[in-house]
């Protein structure tokens, strides 16, 4: 399942982001929220952005759409959608971009619907708002869309409220919402992380299908490798607002050539090793920028070099880029590591 | 739900059914004051007509809830006094309520109009309330209409401040992001996915205040500022009877009942409408 899509990568991207780099600012100072960030998803792709929590994963994925927090401002770079630049994009054009092209399914599903509008009547607006106007044909259209999405009785769940709903059906919900139009690129921002651990897979598998049928890209932000490794085509590890690493799924999860993302791999838990505990990367990440790789402080691998002169993001091999000065040197250390944890 | 795509056929008031009980009984009771408003007064005796012969007398066949110091049938007051009172509440309300909301909504989503609005309103609630109110009717002249300039110029400002504060919040809520990542235009976010969601609570509010005006209304006529004598108002009566509270006590009971009747009217009403208006917290 991750190279069916390779065919199509000859197509224009219907996502590039070039040289992003987004700051927050409050009256004191400006902080870096994404430094630098660049990658590309090809047509009908699954893109995995992950890294912990305060990576800049979000960010990046809502500077997409214009949905950045107010103290939030794209400083540089460019993000073309459908080779549309969207950060010059007036507020009626990022509107049109919304309700046409792109969509989002945000983290929680509890909150992302209106709790005091039926779920029929949230669908029918979005419809409306694209420009749909017959009432026969929206009601056609939101039945199947529920059907779509693995909700019995459409016709009776779309005359229920939010809260009448379980969470993993809410979810669904917000993902025919999301999916009703056929935007050509989703922007998935942890969809499941909120879900019950035992709904999380049937979720996840249902966009991944859903969007697989429709030829739908999706941009998946994550913190869980394992969601990367079960749906992902390509995936790109993001680290204190820096790109570390992308590559092809297959060739990150096992040979990764970062020692970020080979310590992220070997810290999973895996399945049947009993371990005494859980393994962590020791430190935190940096809390302003640094002069050198952010990494650094916390890489078993760093030298003196490391810490004073930033790493770039290196292409090596087809479709393969790292930010590390020693990736070279580093490839089957780092592999090992990954693997052995 | 207004856009709801769903044509069913449905039995005419079927979705009376579906309304809380106490939304039910609340209009009612409201309808029931209504029609004693209208009605009422062609049936019952003249509530001016004085009978210096029988005042103070206490209820009988004739004077079912007695009559007052002048001879007057206080059943025929309290039901004259009706129509004032629902008035008064209604008028000091809604364009409150109305208006209260549109400049709260408006200083929860603008900066600037937050900034005028929020010192305006402090100068509103820097006064005392009643000081404030009395001010400005016995500045225009006392009345009924100078009354509800008075309250109006007074009472859109708990509604506001209320409100902005709902707006504040409810606009962090994800709904409404998830809105605006579909597309929607910024007032139709505010219309369909803000408003819905904070106006619960100025209702409610209302439904209170619609109570609290009536005692306000009462305090002002009391004062000689609003209702002018002899034309009945229940606070009016009140106040007359509280002198005859010992050898008369229906003179002020009786229109007592009617301000808790209408009381609790209200409060049903506003119990039932923020089930409606919220089904998720119902």
């Amino acid at each position: 399942m991750h190279n069916a899509v390779q065919m199509d990568a000859a197509a224009t991207p219907i996502l590039q982001v070039e040289g992003l780099d987004i700051e927050y600012r409050s009256a004191a100072q400006a902080s870096v929220a994404a430094r630098d960030v660049a990658f590309s998803i090809g047509r009908g792709e699954v893109f995995g952005l992950v890294g912990e929590s305060g990576s800049g994963k979000s960010t990046v994925l809502r500077s997409i759409i214009g949905l950045l927090h107010h103290k939030a401002r794209v400083v540089g770079g460019a993000i073309r959608v459908a080779g549309q630049e969207v950060t010059r994009l007036n507020s009626a054009a990022l509107a049109e971009l919304r309700r046409r092209h792109v969509a989002m399914i945000f983290q929680d599903p509890l909150r992302a619907l209106n709790p005091v509008m039926t779920i029929g009547a949230q669908l029918a607006e979005v419809m409306e708002a694209a420009g749909l106007r017959d009432r026969a044909e929206i009601h056609r259209r939101i039945v199947g869309a529920l059907q779509d999405v693995g909700l019995a009785d459409p016709e009776i769940r779309m005359r229920a409220y939010p809260h009448e709903l379980s969470g993993g059906q809410r979810q669904r919900v917000a993902i025919a919402a999301a999916l009703i139009r056929s935007p050509e690129l989703i922007l998935a921002d942890e969809p499941t992380t909120a879900l019950d651990v035992t709904i999380q897979d049937q979720i996840l598998r249902l966009l991944y299908d859903l969007c697989r049928d429709k030829g739908m890209s999706v941009l998946l932000v994550t913190h869980d490798l394992g969601v990367v490794a079960e749906v992902c085509d390509r995936v790109g590890v993001l680290y204190a607002g820096r790109l570390v690493e992308t590559g092809t799924v297959a060739q990150v999860l096992s040979a990764p050539s970062h020692p970020y993302t080979a310590a992220l791999l070997a810290s999973m838990p895996r399945k049947g090793e009993r371990q005494a505990r859980l393994r962590v990367i020791p430190g935190r990440p940096p809390e302003s920028t640094i002069d050198g790789c952010p990494f650094a402080p916390r890489c078993a691998h760093a030298l003196p070099a490391c810490s004073a002169i930033p790493p770039v993001l290196a292409v090596h091999g087809a479709d393969r880029a790292s930010a590390c000065w020693r990736h070279d040197e580093l490839r089957e250390r780092l592999a090992e590591e990954a693997s052995v944890g | 739900m207004s856009a709801a795509p769903i044509e069913r056929p449905v039995a005419p008031f079927a979705w009376l059914a579906r309304t809380p009980v106490s939304l039910r009984a609340g209009l009612a009771m409201i309808l029931l004051a209504l029609l004693a408003a209208t009605l009422g007064p062609l049936l019952a005796p003249d509530p001016l007509e004085l009978d210096l012969s029988a005042t103070l007398q206490a209820p009988s066949a004739q004077h079912w809830l007695g009559t007052d110091n002048f001879g007057r049938d206080v059943l025929a007051r309290i039901i004259s006094a009706t129509s004032v009172d629902l008035q008064f509440g209604f008028f000091s309300v809604v364009p409150t309520l109305v208006v209260g909301t549109a400049l709260g909504v408006i200083a929860g989503t603008n900066r600037w109009a937050d900034a005028v609005l929020m010192r305006v309103l402090d100068l509103v609630v820097a006064f005392p309330f009643y000081v404030l109110i009395i001010a400005i009717v016995a500045t225009l002249g006392p009345g009924i209409f100078n009354m509800y300039i008075a309250v109006f110029l007074v009472g859109w400002a708990s509604y506001a401040r209320l409100v902005r504060g709902e707006v504040l919040v409810v606009a962090k809520h994800q709904y409404v992001e998830a809105a605006r990542a579909l597309g929607f235009s910024p007032a139709r976010v505010l219309w369909r996915h803000v408003l819905p969601n904070v106006i619960v609570q100025p209702v409610l509010l209302a439904t209170t205040n619609f109570i609290a005006w009536i005692l306000v209304g009462s305090a002002l006529g009391f004062l000689g500022l609003g209702v002018q004598p002899p034309s009945p108002e229940w606070g009016v009566m009140i106040g007359e009877g509280r002198v005859y509270l010992y050898q008369a006590p229906w003179m002020a009971i009786f229109p007592g009942f009617a301000i808790f009747y209408v009381s609790l009217a209200a409060i049903l009403v506003g119990d039932g409408l923020s089930d409606v208006l919220r089904p998720d917290i119902a």
